[in-house]
């Protein structure tokens, strides 16, 4: 995947944001498992990344990459050999769920499923 | 003709008298006595129209804004930030509606409810009680058709499209916006004209008689800045002088119970309830929309939604009622916080309020996607909120009021969990996220931010209920004790509700009119 299809930031946060991150993350493959889909249209790289800082801080049993990965694979019966796009979709209904379910945290003044804040965790851990 | 004898030959005609041109200690006598032209006051007026009924309604103050009539209505406050006292309230006839903004909504069922999370909750009258006077309250305020629901409204205009949000979750609570009716200009003719209603202005009633055993009340004095003063008589009286007044009132006319009167169990002033309205949160849609049943153009729009929280959510989580409304982030960020701009210096107060919302954002095609959350949420009755009497007396010799504005954490964790909620609903239908301010981040910060404001309303004082030791006036609005002194208005409130008060206070002043007609014989 490239890294075009990553981070969306929105048009007038593009400027400011988007130029250091692209070139800190230039021609770096970005995990499915930790890209937020539906917020990345909503918040930058560094907002996403705070996020995963901070529910990191808070969680301190999730703070390491292996473990955040089993955790947002967790139930989904996915093959190993899945590709991005499977996992992305696995993970977009997980987040719809968790929502449903009351699966939340307030992260930074943000309210999300879990499973996303866990994703921005995950990127914030492989793009420190 | 000397100016006094044809002032008072006017009076003859037209039944507006001024109070400083009569001869002084006259005694002016009546059925029925109120106190107080405004919002209230002018309704209960109208009603009483042509009933054969002598009516007199006093106005402290006269047609217009005036320093010094403002300057009695100023008083110190503690607690909680506020805005100048004096400057919340309008002195002169027609009363605050002479600065409204013209918010009109209905309080929920689920206001009049005893609610076993919010302390002294429940009002003696439900909701289905009020609906027929605030079907009547409407015309009063030059309303639309006495209709709230969202989807009558959508089908007017297509274009008005709901959040895609489960409505048994968060509902689209609907405002009406009244042009807004001015009283004093509106209604003044038809109240002057009107053979038996005598209109008195410049007459503050500065205290209370009551009979011997403070059973009944004989008489009210009032004063004016000419010197003169003057007594008058009725067969039943009605404070409508707005929840601060009307519990200074009453406790300042002290000289036969030491408390003041209808104040035998200490309620009278306590449980000031104002709506709190802040910045609360900002909600990010992935794409752009116009949102246009939740968006207002002051002056032009005649109504919109807010966001609500259903009455079972509110019980699940044990929250208060309040709603959300939306601002383009774009403009809400160039906006001050109205505790900040509204300053006790009318000019200044004026050119604040004028640029305000008129930052000029230019609205793209396709919409926003980034909104501000505003909240408006009442507050919990609370007994340490209240309005006293200061040490200090005003130009007529009245002690001042003193108000102490207390909020409870249940306030902010309501705000808090309104968020949630909204924030976990656009989440389920993947429209957008929602985050908090940051003040409310922290669930174990019970601390409000500075930019906290009320909405001007004051509600509370006089506290509605049939139990002389938890409230001032009965579910007639008849103050405990007293058989034939009434509080009209948002002073007998028991809770608040979200919307902004001037609907309900209308229409609970109609209910009044309606009781009183009754115990008179006349027909309603």
């Amino acid at each position: 995947m490239q890294r075009r299809d990553f981070i969306y930031v929105s048009a007038y946060t593009a400027a400011a944001l988007a130029l250091p991150v692209i070139s800190g993350c230039a021609n770096q493959q970005i995990n499915a498992e930790a890209q937020p889909y539906f917020f990345s249209h909503i918040a930058d790289v560094k907002t996403i990344a705070s996020i995963g800082l901070a529910y990191r801080k808070t969680h301190s049993a999730e703070d390491d990459k292996d473990k955040l990965t089993e955790l947002l694979l967790a139930n989904s019966n996915l093959p190993k050999s899945s590709k991005d796009d499977q996992i992305r979709s696995m993970l977009m209904n997980k987040v719809e769920n968790d929502f449903k379910t009351g699966k939340m945290a307030v992260v930074n003044g943000w309210v999300l499923s879990v499973t996303e804040a866990r994703q921005c965790a995950l990127f914030s851990l492989l793009h420190s | 003709m000397r100016p006094f004898f044809f002032i008072t030959f006017l009076n003859t005609i037209f039944m507006h008298i001024d109070a400083r041109y009569i001869e002084n200690n006259t005694l002016i006598e009546g059925d029925l006595c109120i106190i107080g032209a405004g919002a209230a006051g002018i309704s209960m007026a109208l009603e009483w129209i042509d009933t054969g009924r002598k009516v007199i309604l006093l106005e402290g103050g006269g047609f217009d804004y005036e320093t010094n009539m403002q300057d009695l209505y100023k008083g110190r406050t503690t607690g909680q930030r506020y805005y100048p006292l004096e400057s919340a309230r309008l002195h002169y006839f027609g009363g605050t509606t002479g600065h409204w903004a013209g918010f009109c909504s209905p309080l929920d069922p689920i206001d009049f409810k005893k609610r076993d999370w919010i302390p002294l909750s429940g009002w003696p009258i439900q909701r289905g009680d009020m609906d027929p006077f605030y079907a009547r309250a409407h015309k009063n305020l030059d309303l639309g058709p006495y209709e709230y629901d969202p989807q009558y409204y959508e089908q007017l205009d297509r274009s008005l499209i709901p959040l895609p949000i489960d409505q048994g979750v968060v509902h689209n609570k609907m405002w009406q916006f009244s042009p807004p009716t001015r009283f004093g200009s509106k209604y003044k003719e038809t109240i002057i004209k009107a053979p038996n209603i005598h209109l008195y202005t410049y007459a503050n009633v500065t205290d209370i008689t009551a009979n011997e055993h403070v059973s009944a009340i004989n008489e009210v004095t009032v004063k004016n800045f000419a010197g003169k003063q003057h007594t008058v008589r009725a067969k039943n009286f009605v404070l409508a002088c707005c929840a601060i007044q009307n519990a200074r009132l009453l406790l300042a006319s002290n000289k036969q119970t030491t408390n003041g009167l209808g104040n035998d169990h200490d309620m009278v002033g306590r449980h000031f309830m104002e709506h709190i309205e802040i910045k609360s949160a900002e909600m990010w849609l992935a794409k752009p929309d116009l949102l246009k049943l939740y968006m207002i153009d002051f002056g032009k729009t005649k109504y919109r939604a807010e966001l609500g929280i259903s009455e079972q959510k509110q019980q699940e989580y044990k929250i208060l009622n309040g709603t959300a409304s939306l601002t383009p982030l774009e403009i809400a960020r160039k906006e001050p916080a109205f505790i900040d701009i509204w300053t006790a210096n009318r000019k200044e107060r004026e050119k604040n309020m004028a640029a305000y919302g008129k930052e000029g954002v230019k609205q793209p095609v396709k919409g926003f996607r980034n909104f501000q959350l505003f909240t408006r949420i009442e507050q919990a009755p609370n007994p340490n909120s209240r309005v006293t009497l200061d040490t200090e007396t005003d130009a007529l010799g009245v002690r001042r009021s003193m108000l102490h504005w207390e909020l409870t954490p249940l306030e902010k964790r309501s705000i808090r969990k309104i968020y949630e909620i909204i924030g976990q609903q656009l989440g389920i239908v993947s429209k957008g996220r929602v985050k908090l301010m940051e003040y409310l981040q922290d669930e174990n910060d019970n601390s409000w931010p500075e930019f906290t404001g009320g909405g001007w309303h004051h509600m509370g004082t006089t506290r509605m209920s049939e139990d002389a030791k938890q409230g001032v006036v009965d579910a007639n609005c008849k103050v405990h004790g007293i058989e034939n002194l009434y509080a009209a208005g948002s002073s007998c409130y028991v809770t608040a509700g979200a919307p902004n008060p001037t609907l309900t206070v209308v229409a609970l002043t109609l209910r009044l009119s309606d009781h009183l007609k009754k115990k008179n014989g006349i027909n309603v």
